[in-house]
């Protein structure tokens, strides 16, 4: 399956089919400039079907992000299903080219294909562990917290590049919700918009609100 | 089930059946305070009664101890009560000799039942001891240490607490329960079934022996209450989330009081509308009606098939009161009136006043309805000033 | 918000006309005013001293409301008011010589087969709808959180109202109701007779797919069970540009 067939299943199906990306010299191929601007095309009219579930405006979809996301996502997809790739491979082709500036619409671009990052670091997870791919895939989810909500034992994250956007801050609250992550709690921000969501109505988040209810509101 | 569990089961359904259901025959509108009562007997914990004077508090609990056969101390407490008039005076004999021994007879110490009328006239000389009782049913005076009978306590007062030595004392009251005059127009039946029971000078019979009270109370814990653990749960932090102060300490020991409501009913499982006792934890009368919609909303997933073995009381829907109601609704004017209330006090605001607005349509005078209503919607266009309520939106006409 | 300033001194007494003989020691009372309606004598006045406190508590069945602007009426030991001053014509006692009873007459009754109506019930019950107007709803589901809006259903009138279905309910205002078997009541009314909804849908004649929303008058409306779209900002979005 090309990169452009596999975003249009990852988004609509949910479930993708991956060939494995490493040629017989064990070198990664890299799709063609057509195909990432087949991608590119397509992830954009993608991104305008998913963009009215937001609450808010969303910032501007920037090419860079939305195709280094979608990359990361399906090489690393590939690495999952095909065992067979050394982990320098692996380490080199999902941890050396990170976007240098990192703003709300790098946050948003990535995260359109990376918000698949929890399942994947599970079922990476389930294969084993002491996956060098594991350890890859935690290195992005530190990287990239708003896509990585529910991602457990990742310690300490840095949400400042995106926290000031209203849409992604929403955004970023829901997930928090929805994973019932504690953790994320950490930040007052994050803190106060948890508490605002769940209101009267613990049952909405029955783990959370055990924690906020331990949380005096001054804090 | 082991025929032990069958007795203790029979047991709970027998202190309905011929003790609480005939004291609720016999006092008009105290369904509700003889339910409770009911409970804290089951679940050996202290009972508080709020209400005026003239209510049937003491005469209420006067029956249960005589359908009980059980010995009651009963005592109206002044600011100046002393020690002797409630654990008993010291012996003179044995004083002579040199030594300092109470004789507790017909006193606190060796009753079954306590009821304290004026509980908040309490004064420091008797405070530590009470708190004592209340705590550990134990009474210690010098060198002697009671263990005491007592099932239950009972406290009233015509006020809540204000200062905070008090609040320990009210605090140690795991449950409260109003106890006013019945409505005007239940006065005929109240005064027929009282003039009926003066009559009666032979003291009610016996339903239950005291023994099988404290069988039922050592059998508490072999209620299993696995069913519904993550409903109480639940329950009780979204009460701590609405802000109604639940220490884990009351959190814990309120699980016994679900499991006196399931033995009531001659049930050893626990389940879903047992946790009708939490509408009862009240501190102040500003949470009743808060606490009650919040404890109803859970109670709504209560199946058909359950309600059959549920308790009556938490069938029994609490007709909302347009003073209380109108109080709570003062309170979260004032939360909103606050300088710059957090977007989290607006949030819990809102849907306490969505569950609140819901309760006022089910006032029944057509005047506390409308005004309710309307402060209501004072309240809604304070939390969104640009949206206008909607003005009793019209519906189709197809008559029935 | 003050909820309770619009009290005045103003004050109105209400007692059964049988008692009318305790107008006498009134008549000198300067402004006191006096209305007879339905077997009831109204007396209402401006100030009230002690002395005409006790006068007026003398009168038996009598009950003493503080008067507000708005002309609702606050019993002495309550704050929510739970009547209102008739509206008259009102006659000074001064003037007021000779005391004319108008006959009680028997309320007009309407002989309809009605077979089922909605009656006041202080009964309560669950609340899972809600009743709204669209612009109402449309700005909170635009605006709250995700977990709140996955536990609705929606269906939109052609008159821009919105009926929300899922618990809990949208923190919004607008008229609460009961859902069961399919038919909406009005949250502080219950069906007479209490037949219960199953059977009262069969008395209504209603399909599987059709629901039934009643209004506080008793009327109702159907509304076929397609026309619920599960709430999502998207749909909200995408009914709004409609």
């Amino acid at each position: 399956m090309t990169i452009v067939k596999f975003v249009e299943s990852l988004i609509f199906d949910g479930r993708v089919r991956v060939s494995t990306i490493v040629d017989a010299k064990g070198k990664i191929q890299s799709p063609s400039p057509a195909e990432i601007a087949e991608t590119l095309t397509r992830l954009r009219r993608y991104e305008e079907l998913y963009r009215p579930e937001l609450l808010g405006n969303p910032p501007g979809l920037l090419d860079d992000g939305l195709y280094w996301g979608a990359l990361m996502t399906y090489r690393a997809c590939s690495f999952l299903a095909h065992r067979d790739v050394d982990s320098k491979t692996i380490v080199d082709s999902l941890q050396k080219t990170v976007p240098p500036v990192v703003s709300p619409a790098v946050c948003y671009s990535v995260d359109f294909t990376c918000r698949f990052l929890p399942d994947l670091i599970r079922l990476a997870k389930a294969v084993s562990v002491e996956d060098p791919l594991v350890g890859c895939l935690l290195t992005l989810a530190r990287q990239w917290p708003l896509s990585s909500v529910g991602v457990p034992d990742l310690g300490g994250v840095d949400i400042s590049a995106f926290v000031r956007d209203d849409c992604l801050l929403a955004l970023y609250v829901d997930r928090v919700i929805a994973s019932g992550d504690a953790s994320r709690l950490d930040h007052p921000l994050v803190l106060s918009r948890v508490r605002t969501a769940i209101g009267l109505h613990s049952e909405l988040a029955p783990g959370l609100a055990q924690v906020l209810a331990s949380i005096s509101e001054s804090e | 089930m082991n025929s032990m569990d069958g007795t203790i089961s029979a047991m709970g359904r027998q202190l309905s059946d011929l003790v609480l259901g005939p004291m609720k025959r016999g006092f008009v509108g105290k369904d509700e305070v003889i339910d409770l009562l009911g409970v804290c007997l089951v679940g050996g914990e202290n009972l508080f009664i709020l209400g005026p004077p003239g209510t049937a508090k003491t005469a209420l609990v006067q029956e249960l101890a005589s359908r009980l056969d059980g010995r009651m101390f009963d005592y109206l407490l002044t600011r100046f009560t002393e020690p002797n008039e409630l654990f008993g005076p010291f012996d003179i004999r044995r004083l002579r000799e040199g030594e300092l021994v109470t004789n507790t007879e017909g006193m606190l110490p060796r009753a079954d039942l306590v009821f304290l009328d004026e509980l908040l006239n309490a004064n420091s000389a008797i405070l530590n001891s009470l708190l004592m009782v209340l705590n550990e049913r134990v009474f210690r005076r010098g060198r002697e240490t009671f263990v005491l009978p007592t099932l239950m306590v009972i406290g009233a007062s015509n006020s809540l607490p204000e200062d905070e030595s008090l609040a320990a004392l009210f605090d140690r009251f795991l449950l409260r329960v109003r106890c006013d005059n019945v409505p005007d127009e239940r006065l005929q039946e109240v005064v027929t079934a009282g003039w009926s029971r003066e009559l009666t000078i032979a003291k009610p019979p016996a339903g239950l022996p005291v023994d099988c009270i404290r069988k039922l109370q050592n059998a508490l814990h072999t209620v299993s209450l696995d069913e519904v653990r993550t409903d109480y749960v639940a329950l009780i932090c979204r009460l701590r989330l609405a802000g109604i102060p639940i220490s884990d300490r009351r959190a814990v020991k309120l699980q016994r009081m679900v499991a006196a409501s399931a033995l009531l009913c001659g049930r050893q499982q626990a389940i879903l509308s047992d946790l009708w006792i939490l509408k009862y934890i009240w501190d102040n009368e500003e949470q009743q009606e808060l606490i009650t919609a919040i404890v109803n909303q859970s109670l709504a997933a209560v199946t058909v098939d359950e309600s059959t073995a549920r308790h009556p009381r938490s069938a029994d829907e609490q007709q909302p009161n347009p003073e209380i109601l109108s109080q709570e609704l003062q309170r979260i004017a004032n939360r909103l009136q606050q300088e710059a209330p957090s977007d989290a006090v607006r949030a819990r605001c809102r849907d306490e006043l969505s569950l609140l607005a819901s309760r006022c349509e089910w006032v029944k005078n057509d005047h506390q309805r409308e005004f309710l209503q309307q402060e209501v919607n004072k309240l809604w266009s304070i939390l969104d000033p640009t949206t206008d309520a909607p003005t009793n939106p019209e519906s189709g006409s197809s008559k029935t | 918000m003050t909820m309770h300033a619009n009290h005045t001194s103003n004050w109105a007494v209400c007692f059964p006309a049988a008692y009318a003989e305790y107008l006498g020691q009134l008549r000198l009372v300067p402004g006191l005013k006096v209305l007879v309606q339905d077997g009831l004598i109204w007396l209402r006045g401006h100030a009230l001293d002690q002395e005409l406190g006790l006068t007026l508590r003398k009168i038996p069945d009598s009950v003493t409301y503080s008067v507000h602007t708005s002309g609702k009426l606050t019993r002495d030991d309550e704050t929510v008011p739970s009547a209102e001053i008739p509206e008259g014509p009102w006659q000074l006692l001064w003037d007021w010589h000779e005391l004319k009873l108008p006959r009680a007459g028997f309320a007009a009754r309407l002989d309809q087969p009605v077979v089922l109506r909605l009656v006041r019930s202080s009964l309560t019950t669950p609340i899972n709808a809600l009743r709204t107007t669209w612009k109402i709803w449309q700005q909170y589901v635009i605006s709250a959180p995700q977990i709140r809006i996955d536990r609705f259903a929606f269906a939109m009138s052609e008159r821009s109202e919105v009926l929300v279905r899922g618990t809990p309910l949208p923190p919004l205002p607008g008229r609460s109701y009961f859902e069961s078997n399919g038919l909406f009541l009005p949250v502080g009314w219950r069906l007479d007779p209490d037949v219960g909804t199953a059977v009262a849908r069969q008395v209504m004649k209603l399909d599987p797919e059709t629901l039934a929303i009643f209004s506080d008058e008793g009327t109702f409306e159907r509304i076929p069970q397609s026309s619920f779209v599960r709430a999502s900002r998207a749909a909200v979005r995408a009914s709004h540009e409609r």
